[in-house]
């Protein structure tokens, strides 16, 4: 057993790590993502607040995160679900100094949208389209306004370059809701990001395993095997970028100094698709993934 | 080519104003949008020294919500490049067949005449549309639409289009005409052509009461015309003819052709939710969202939220136990939580063929009020006929919409094979944290594998599972209804939707 001050140490080795690790990002900026980030610098200057809109696994919050470090600004964010409360952004008074000195700033611990708004950094209001209207109307405030009033403190005004990014997952996905028409009306850009081109996503999975050398041969038929599971109709949530990244390393992984064999390649991507995807009700969803895999398989021969 | 700002605010104004007259459209862009457009195309000007055609088409998209972004480069496209499509380069542009026309001269056949004349007439149609793109592109380019003689020669055309609407098929053979029609009906293009959602609902009615002949005229009637999604006549569909409307959809579904299908489905959809959640409101009141309290005060461990903590309650707390500040521990803590799942639902439909007609909507309506009702519950959803069909596991998150579209889908045929959808119920329930479990078994009890049904519902009940069945009144079999009686279930029997949730819930909170 470690003691305590082992495991406080242990905690601020890893906090200086994540620090250092938020630093190194790994993006491909081309294509879609580059237009994203364009529009996401138009948007700022301009002064208007913009979503970006996509499937998961497309790399909306990477994208994010990216502009934040490249703009060099602290970057916040919180992934809102039914559950979330507006305090939860905002933030809350700690009780216990409550009952001891009162409603004052010290018993004041602030969300990360306050953190993002006094220290003009990038705050990401990740699947917006998840929150219940609730805290979607708590945030029309900042967005209309950039201030937020907190009770027994006051109003916090937003620094110049406070900004407010929301992603979101397209309503045709289960679980989301739709927005309400008064923050729709005050989202002004759009952006939408889709499963990205084939060249795209071949360069996001090397990217993504600097370690393995990974062939065309084996890239063409991940990609075809997760190009099929976007286009079948029986299946809700398809397979995402991650689930290609996935893939890769489990089967550069798997091969080592070996010879490709497909026998490999389907186990590998049977057990990665099998937790990746989602059908429709009444879809037998093994019988299906094997499918689409030797389909896959076949197109690539 | 570079634009100006000018340009730039003429089109904003252009595009809003286009978008907002667009008459079936869902969308109306505020002015909020048309400020955001403007802006956005401010700073690219100054960022980038220049503006194109297709910053102003990306910028009229990018500030549109996604649903309606391709209607967006719809629009921006037509009023830059006065047409649909959205690049001019794209357009189809397909010259005259080389061998066109001396064919057409040599051939003698009437039908090598007749087809090479399509031809001719096709590839010039598709040339005038390139041509239409350019001349448009030259002189028209931020008009806002059509221009003036074109619009004139749509009014023109206006009485040959009602003449065409009577008979039903296009009657001129005038190549002029029938250019100047289409660009009428493209100004006018669902107006002129298409009837209300009320001459839709007479043809539903006339067609119950036709015999297949006509039936069939009629048919294609609809499929000429289509639907139009009036939004005026949805309130009166509220007064009572909102079932009346589920109950035609189902009669007559397979009656209509697919495009009217697809169209009534959506109209049907969009009445019946709103519909719903009116009934709902009525049962359940405006100020909860559920049938039971949402929150929950209890004394805070380490794993609750300090933000949940509610101080009326931790001080009142402190006072009775007589506490000093110092001596205040977390379990002197009052927190006030959100309960979630206060009750595991599962609600079983059966689909089978005996289920057809007035059960079906009965089945249909409870389902949607049940899920509206107990929204804030832990809901599982299954049909059942030979096979199961999982809609909803009761630890995912399925929209209602997506339900209400299975539901509008949903085709009654096959026999009940009831045992699997029982023993899929079981492990839902067994999902569940919940402590009160409740199984709604909405069906006819037409089973044929009543004795494998007993045994697994036998064993939910002694898990403390409260079985609830709503059968149609007076047509159930009663056999099987007894023996439910005996294992512990409850029947409710109800002749509509309203009856059987309010005997339901009634059921279920005894003191409401």
């Amino acid at each position: 057993m470690s003691s305590q001050s082992d495991v406080v140490k242990r905690i601020e080795k890893s906090l200086s790590k994540a620090k250092r690790k938020e630093r190194e990002l790994t993006i491909v900026l081309k294509g879609q993502y580059k237009e994203a980030y364009e529009l996401l610098e138009d948007s700022e200057s301009a002064g208007l607040t913009p979503a970006i809109v996509g499937p998961p696994g497309v790399g909306k919050t990477l994208l994010c995160r990216y502009y934040a470090l490249m703009t060099k600004r602290s970057f916040y964010w919180i992934t809102l679900d039914e559950s979330t409360r507006p305090s939860h952004l905002i933030g809350t008074f700690n009780p216990a100094v409550v009952l001891s000195k009162g409603w004052c700033l010290e018993a004041f611990e602030p969300g990360p949208l306050t953190l993002a708004m006094v220290e003009g950094g990038v705050f990401v209001a990740n699947e917006l389209n998840r929150a219940s209207e609730y805290t979607q109307n708590a945030l029309l405030e900042p967005l209309e306004e950039r201030s937020y009033y907190i009770p027994h403190l006051g109003r916090v005004v937003a620094e110049d370059s406070f900004f407010f990014i929301a992603t979101m997952n397209p309503r045709e996905l289960a679980g989301v809701h739709r927005l309400s028409e008064a923050l729709r009306d005050r989202i002004h850009v759009w952006i939408s990001l889709t499963y990205p081109k084939k060249e795209v996503e071949f360069e996001i999975i090397k990217a993504n395993c600097p370690e393995y050398s990974l062939t065309d041969n084996i890239l063409e038929r991940i990609y075809r095997v997760v190009y099929l599971t976007r286009h079948n109709e029986q299946i809700v949530k398809p397979a995402s970028i991650r689930s290609s990244i996935a893939m890769a390393r489990l089967i550069a992984h798997a091969l080592k100094d070996d010879a490709y064999d497909d026998e490999r390649f389907v186990k590998i991507a049977f057990s990665v698709l099998s937790g990746a995807i989602r059908t429709k009700p009444g879809v037998r969803k093994d019988l299906l993934i094997r499918t689409i895999i030797s389909e896959a398989l076949r197109e690539c021969r | 080519m570079s634009l100006s700002l000018k340009d730039a605010n003429e089109f904003v104004l252009n595009f809003v104003n286009e978008f907002r007259r667009r008459q079936f459209s869902k969308y109306k862009p505020s002015a909020r949008q048309s400020i955001s457009m403007s802006s956005l195309l401010s700073t690219i000007y100054f960022k980038r020294g220049r503006l194109t055609i297709d910053d102003l088409i990306k910028v009229a998209v990018s500030t549109t919500p996604p649903p309606y972004q391709e209607e967006a480069l719809r629009v921006a496209s037509k009023i830059v490049y006065g047409s649909k499509e959205a690049k001019p380069k794209s357009a189809p542009h397909i010259p005259i067949p080389p061998l066109a026309l001396p064919f057409m001269l040599l051939s003698i056949p009437l039908g090598l005449f007749k087809l090479a004349n399509k031809w001719f007439n096709f590839g010039k149609s598709l040339r005038w549309k390139g041509a239409s793109h350019r001349r448009n592109r030259e002189t028209k380019r931020f008009n806002g639409g059509m221009s003036k003689t074109v619009s004139q020669k749509a009014v023109a055309q206006k009485s040959e289009i009602r003449e065409v609407e009577v008979k039903g098929r296009v009657t001129s053979p005038n190549t002029d005409a029938r250019k100047s029609r289409k660009l009428a009906l493209k100004k006018h293009p669902i107006k002129s052509r298409r009837p209300s959602l009320r001459s839709f609902k007479s043809l539903f009615t006339s067609l119950k009461h036709s015999n297949a002949e006509s039936r069939k005229s009629k048919r294609s009637l609809i499929e000429r015309k289509g639907v139009r999604r009036d939004k005026s006549s949805l309130p009166s569909l509220d007064a009572g003819p909102g079932e009346n409307l589920l109950r035609d959809w189902y009669e007559l579904r397979d009656a209509l052709p697919r495009r009217a299908r697809e169209e009534m489905k959506e109209i049907v959809k969009e009445v019946l939710t709103e519909w719903v959640d009116v009934r709902a409101k009525s049962l359940i009141g405006t100020n909860r969202v559920g049938v039971l309290p949402s929150h929950v005060v209890k004394p805070c461990d380490s794993h609750d939220l300090l933000e949940y903590v509610d101080l009326e309650e931790t001080i009142e707390n402190l006072l009775s136990k007589c506490k000093r500040l110092t001596e205040i521990t977390y379990e002197d803590l009052m927190v006030r939580v959100p309960e979630r799942g206060n009750n595991s639902i599962v609600l079983l439909l059966d689909a089978s063929g005996s289920m057809a007609g007035e059960k079906l909507v009965t089945m249909a309506t409870s389902t949607i009020m049940i899920l509206k009702v107990f929204s804030k519950d832990e809901i599982a959803l299954a049909v059942f006929e030979s096979d199961i069909f999982r809609v909803k596991e009761i630890d995912e998150r399925v929209e209602l919409d997506e339900i209400v579209d299975m539901l509008l889908d949903l085709e009654p045929l096959g026999g009940t094979c009831v045992s699997r959808a029982l023993l899929w119920a079981e492990e839902q329930f067994e999902k569940s944290l919940s402590n009160t479990k409740i199984l709604v078994l909405l069906s006819d009890l037409a089973f044929y594998d009543y004795r494998e049904a007993e045994f697994v519902l036998r064993r939910m009940i002694e898990n403390d599972v409260r079985v609830f069945v709503l059968v149609p009144k007076l047509s159930y079999n009663v056999i099987v209804a007894s023996f439910l009686k005996k294992l512990g279930a409850i029947i409710i029997e109800a002749k509509s939707w309203r009856e059987a949730i309010s005997l339901l819930l009634e059921r279920i909170y005894p003191c409401k």
